[in-house]
Parts: structure tokens; C-alpha cells; sequence
């Protein structure tokens, strides 16, 4: 079931997993715009970050960013797609200061910005190689978003790559009908409280 | 190092690790550095204060002196290939690095673990996590200026270490996990050392509480000194005893049960205190129930095989898709996200270190607090700079 939390936050694709298959409950795709509103929400729900991380696909980068529960344990894994020619995603360091440092491993390892953030610095690169990412792939070993994941049930699915491709305009559109997904019963979520 | 090393975008002048950490206003300030080669940061961290007095303004660690790329060579690597990887990652509890990623890859490629190996991994899981804590338990001790409690720690080490010896053939870097089981059965030599250890260890236990937990000294340095609140922890990941010596009974063992631990009984020990303190109890607490875990795996430890028959190969390759696995370390969440394109190689691998995420509220807790303290403060979160570093 889709936890409250990401219920009514706006969102191109939400995807319940099975946690026995994919360690996951919930995978949400998101528009970059959207990021900060959901990882705003998880904290007001007391999640905290797991990591954050890139994966290169040929249609860019895929921002990964995992959470986790203390007290209602279930992975939610939010992804945002961002272009290569623009490697820029919003950053979440001001609202999970943890990310900081995951957001500067991203850099490091992929080149990607993360607007917003207060000190951009190598991490744990060597600062003469700040222009060099040593998980970027060459093209032949690039694969598409739709290639590498799967199309069994329980973890994040081929289809849902299709999300990306939507304008953003019709994000709204597109997240109503897997709202539909979660329950409606529409009791307001205790978890806020249960810290 | 010249600015020209600075490269376009990252255009910033001066020293360029120290550039975000421009002294402040007053000129009564000073920056210390600690590290990279300094006897409390146990590895090569640096940590760079500012400091007004004996009083710290600010705090930076400065990572990456033992980094590693071992993402990258995950990609470079088959699946049974990487795993002598994962010793290296973090050495003090190498096994539960070997059970990430023989449990990512069991999940993603569906490969059944016989009974009798979950027991073995169980068993020789949390000896080395009492191993870890015993090293911790003596490393800090010795920052704070006790020298003998490490002494007693390495000798009851190497009995743990002479037992893991026996089915892994090494005493640091374990790479004894195998995808489907383990690369050894425990033989009867191997048991009855493990049934004489863990009454040894528990009669030593109140001996090292005498010496050392009532001791006035110790309560002065550790009793309010970095206080991590659970807010904090929420912000920043941190998880394993960081987190429960804030009061929450989090453990991957049982909000994530994987393996045979939910057939197993054990608590959860926590401190709400969330000081140094607390998180030097909740690991004492948790050397006795990892004791209580290793006697009940070797009553219900069952016969049969100890490596699937059909496992898989070198050059196995995965099925394509994704998955995520985590285990509970000696310093908490390992997580191993991976992802796999149906070839013998990962696609991407992501290691999801527990002592990274705790050491960046370092800077945080040490704010206004002495320069003593935050040698104490390093201490309680149990740092190994491999893992950090990856």
C-alpha cells in the first residue's frame, strides 16, 4: 500500500513494490520540481535518508534517493530524471542535512550539480580530479532506463520509465489515476505524531 | 596546491579544502587540524577545527584520503568475483559486508541459502560483530587515556579471531559468504571452541564493566557530551548503536528481518540518554545479546549442506533488474543497492556505508562543545575510514 505520506504529494508515477522482491515499497518517480515538496513531506512523516545516489542511463542521470522509517520500517526510493546536458537536480541538504555529503559523492562520481547546495567542493575525489567522474559510462556500455529494469512484479518495472517521458504539463494528469492506488479511506496519516 | 588545480566551475581561491572554512570574524580564532594521521581519527581522517580557545566554532571532516573507488570496481567485477571486496570496505566487521552482498545478489538472482549455512553466517556474524565492538570498546577507551582496557580487549579479540580463523583461513579481511551459503562448514574443532567462548566472554563482561563503566573519569567525559537527539539522527541516517543510544529501538535484524533471526530471540538494547554514554552502553548491551544469538544458533544449527549444490558460477550472470538489501553492522544500516543489465557484471552497485552517514552530524554535535570532548564525541560513533571512504 502507498504510505500516506507520498499520497497527495504531486508525483509522475507512483509504483508499489514488493519488499521480498526489491527491498522496497513504494518507488515514486518525480520531476525535478517535485523533489524538494516530497522530501519535505517524508521528514514532517519521520523518515530519515538512507543515501542518495546516481545511476547513468542514456537518457541521463537517474537521481536515487532511498528512505527509510524508524518506527514503520518500509523502503520509499524516489527517482528524478535529469538530461545530460543539463546535470543539474534540485538539492535536499537544507531539508536532510545528511544529503550533503551524498550529494557531493554524486558530483564526484558523475558530474552532476545539485542546485542549491552551500559547498559543492570534492568529497572524496582529489581536488585535480574534480573534472573527472569515474562512473560515467562509455557509450557502448550506456543502457536505457526501459532495458534495465524488469518486467516482473514486486520491484520498480520497465513501464515506469515511461514516466520521464511525460511533459511536465501533464504530470498533474498523469498522478491521479495512480492515486487511485492507495486507499481512500482518507483518515489523516498518526505517523507525524509517533516521534 | 596552485588555483589552477581548481577547475572552472569549482573556481575557488586559496587552499581548497580549507575554502569553505575561512576563519570567521573575530582574530582571536584559530584552525587546528587533526588528522590525517592522528591517533583518535583510527585511519586517515582529517578533521579541521576552528577553534576560540579550547572552544570549537566550527567543524569539518576532510574525507577521501583512503578512497578507493569500490563502486567502480563492482562494475569492473563479476557477482562472486567483488565479494573479497567487502572485507576491505569495513574491516572490523567484514562478515556483515559479505552478507550485504551475497544477500543483494540472492535476492536479485532468487538463489535459495541451504538452512544450516543462514545458522553458520548467523553464528560467525556476530562473532565479528563482537569482535568490532571489542576493538571499539578498547580504541576509545585509549582516546579517552585508559590504556589497559585495550589490552584486555585484544586478548578475548583473538580467541574470536582463532575461531573465524578455522572455516575462513583469515583473521581481518573475511571473504568467507559464498552466493548460495558459505565457503566452509563449521567442523566440530570450530564449535567447541565457539561453546567455550561464549561463557568466557560473559565471565569477562562484569570484569569489564568494573573496570571501567562506574569509573569517574570516564562518566566526566562521556555523560552529556554529544548529544545527538533523534531529530538529528533523522536528518543525517544515522543508524546502529548512534541511533539506539538515542533511545530508538531500530535494528535492521528485526525492521528488516532477513536470514533466520526472526526464529531467533533477542532485544534490542537502547539508551535514551543520547549522550556518549549512552551509546557506550548500548554497545555492552549488545556484545550479551550477540553471546545469546551465537548459544541459540548452535542449539537449532542444523545438518545439511553449507553451499547450495547448483551455485551459481564465476561468471554467473544476474537477471536483469534491481534490488536493494540491507543487513544490520556493527555500526549500523549496511545497505547494497544494486542494479543488474542481465551480464555478468553489476550495472551500478551502491554501498550505503552506516559510518558515513554518522559521522557527517559530527560537525553538528561538536559545535560549541570543547576540543576534548570532540575526541570523545569521534570516539562514541565507532568510525572505520574504509568504510566512510569507501
Amino acid at each position: 500500500m502507498i504510505p500516506d505520506a507520498l499520497r497527495d504529494v504531486p508525483a509522475l508515477r507512483r509504483e508499489e513494490c514488493s519488499p521480498d522482491v526489491s527491498g522496497l515499497v513504494l518507488a515514486a518517480y518525480l520531476a525535478p520540481e517535485q523533489l524538494r515538496p516530497a522530501a519535505a513531506r517524508l521528514l514532517e512523516q519521520a523518515y530519515f535518508l538512507e543515501d542518495v545516489s546516481v545511476v547513468e542511463v542514456s537518457e541521463g542521470f537517474l537521481g536515487v534517493y532511498h528512505f527509510d522509517h524508524f518506527d514503520t520500517p518500509g523502503r520509499i526510493a524516489l527517482r528524478v530524471l535529469v538530461s545530460k546536458d543539463v546535470p543539474e537536480l534540485p538539492t535536499i541538504s537544507d531539508i536532510y542535512h545528511g544529503a550533503s555529503w551524498h550529494e557531493r559523492e554524486c558530483r564526484d562520481f558523475f558530474g552532476v550539480i545539485f542546485a542549491g547546495h552551500e559547498n559543492m567542493t570534492p568529497l572524496l575525489l582529489a581536488a585535480e580530479d574534480a573534472e573527472f567522474h569515474p562512473l560515467r559510462k562509455t557509450d557502448k556500455a550506456l543502457k536505457s532506463l526501459t532495458d534495465l529494469l524488469p518486467d516482473g512484479e514486486g520491484g520498480p518495472q520497465a513501464g515506469d520509465a515511461a514516466a520521464f517521458l511525460v511533459a511536465p504539463e501533464e504530470s498533474e494528469a498523469q498522478s491521479t489515476p495512480s492515486d487511485a492506488m492507495g486507499s481512500s479511506d482518507g483518515h489523516e496519516s498518526d505517523e507525524a505524531s509517533a516521534t | 596546491m596552485t588555483s589552477s588545480a581548481s577547475p572552472g566551475r569549482f573556481h575557488l581561491g586559496g587552499d581548497f579544502y580549507t575554502n569553505h572554512f575561512e576563519k570567521g570574524g573575530s582574530p582571536d580564532t584559530m584552525i587546528l587540524n587533526m588528522g590525517p594521521q592522528h591517533p583518535a581519527t583510527h585511519g586517515v581522517l582529517r578533521v579541521i577545527f576552528e577553534l576560540d580557545g579550547e572552544y570549537i566554532l566550527r567543524t569539518e571532516p576532510v574525507l577521501g584520503y583512503l578512497h578507493r573507488m569500490h563502486e567502480k570496481m563492482g562494475e569492473e567485477q563479476t557477482y562472486y568475483q567483488y565479494m573479497p571486496n567487502m572485507g576491505r570496505v569495513d574491516y572490523l566487521h567484514a562478515l556483515a559486508w559479505n552478507w550485504a552482498w551475497a544477500g543483494a545478489v540472492e535476492k536479485l538472482g532468487g538463489i535459495e541459502v541451504p538452512r544450516r549455512a543462514e545458522f553458520i553466517r548467523v553464528i560467525t556474524c556476530e562473532l565479528n560483530r563482537i569482535s568490532s565492538h571489542l576493538l571499539w570498546w578498547g580504541a576509545f577507551l585509549l582516546d579517552l587515556g585508559a590504556f589497559t582496557p585495550i589490552m584486555y580487549a585484544f586478548d578475548d579479540r583473538e580467541r574470536i579471531l582463532d575461531i573465524l580463523q578455522r572455516p575462513t583461513g583469515s583473521r581481518l579481511t573475511y571473504s568467507y559468504y559464498r552466493l548460495g551459503g558459505v565457503a566452509a562448514d563449521l567442523d566440530d574443532t570450530a564449535l567447541g571452541m565457539i561453546r567455550d567462548f561464549v561463557p568466557h566472554l560473559r565471565s569477562r563482561l562484569p570484569m569489564y564493566r568494573n573496570l571501567v563503566t562506574g569509573n569517574m573519569i570516564l562518566r566526566h567525559r562521556l555523560e552529556g557530551v554529544g548529544h545527538i537527539p533523534v531529530e538529528m539522527c533523522r536528518r543525517y541516517g544515522a543508524t546502529g548503536p548512534t541511533l539506539r543510544g538515542s533511545g530508538v529501538a531500530y535494528d535492521v535484524r528485526k525492521a528488516e528481518p532477513y536470514s533466520v533471526y526472526p526464529e531467533l530471540s533477542f532485544n534490542i538494547p537502547t539508551d535514551d540518554k543520547c549522550d556518549g554514554m549512552a551509546r557506550y552502553n548500548v554497545r555492552m548491551a549488545e556484545i550479551e545479546q550477540s553471546l545469546d544469538i551465537i548459544e541459540q544458533a548452535l542449539d537449532m544449527l542444523p545438518s545439511g549442506e553449507f553451499w547450495v549444490k547448483n551455485a551459481p558460477k564465476p561468471k554467473w550472470k544476474a537477471p536483469k533488474g534491481e534490488v536493494y538489501f540491507a543487513v544490520e553492522g556493527a555500526r549500523g544500516k549496511i545497505g547494497v543497492h544494486l542494479i543488474s543489465d542481465g551480464s555478468a557484471n553489476p550495472y551500478r552497485v551502491k554501498l550505503r556505508a552506516p559510518g558515513f552517514s554518522n559521522l557527517s552530524l559530527f560537525a553538528e554535535v561538536t559545535k560549541g562543545t570543547l576540543l576534548a570532548d570532540a575526541v570523545a564525541i569521534l570516539g562514541s560513533l565507532d568510525m572505520v575510514i574504509p568504510e566512510i571512504d569507501r
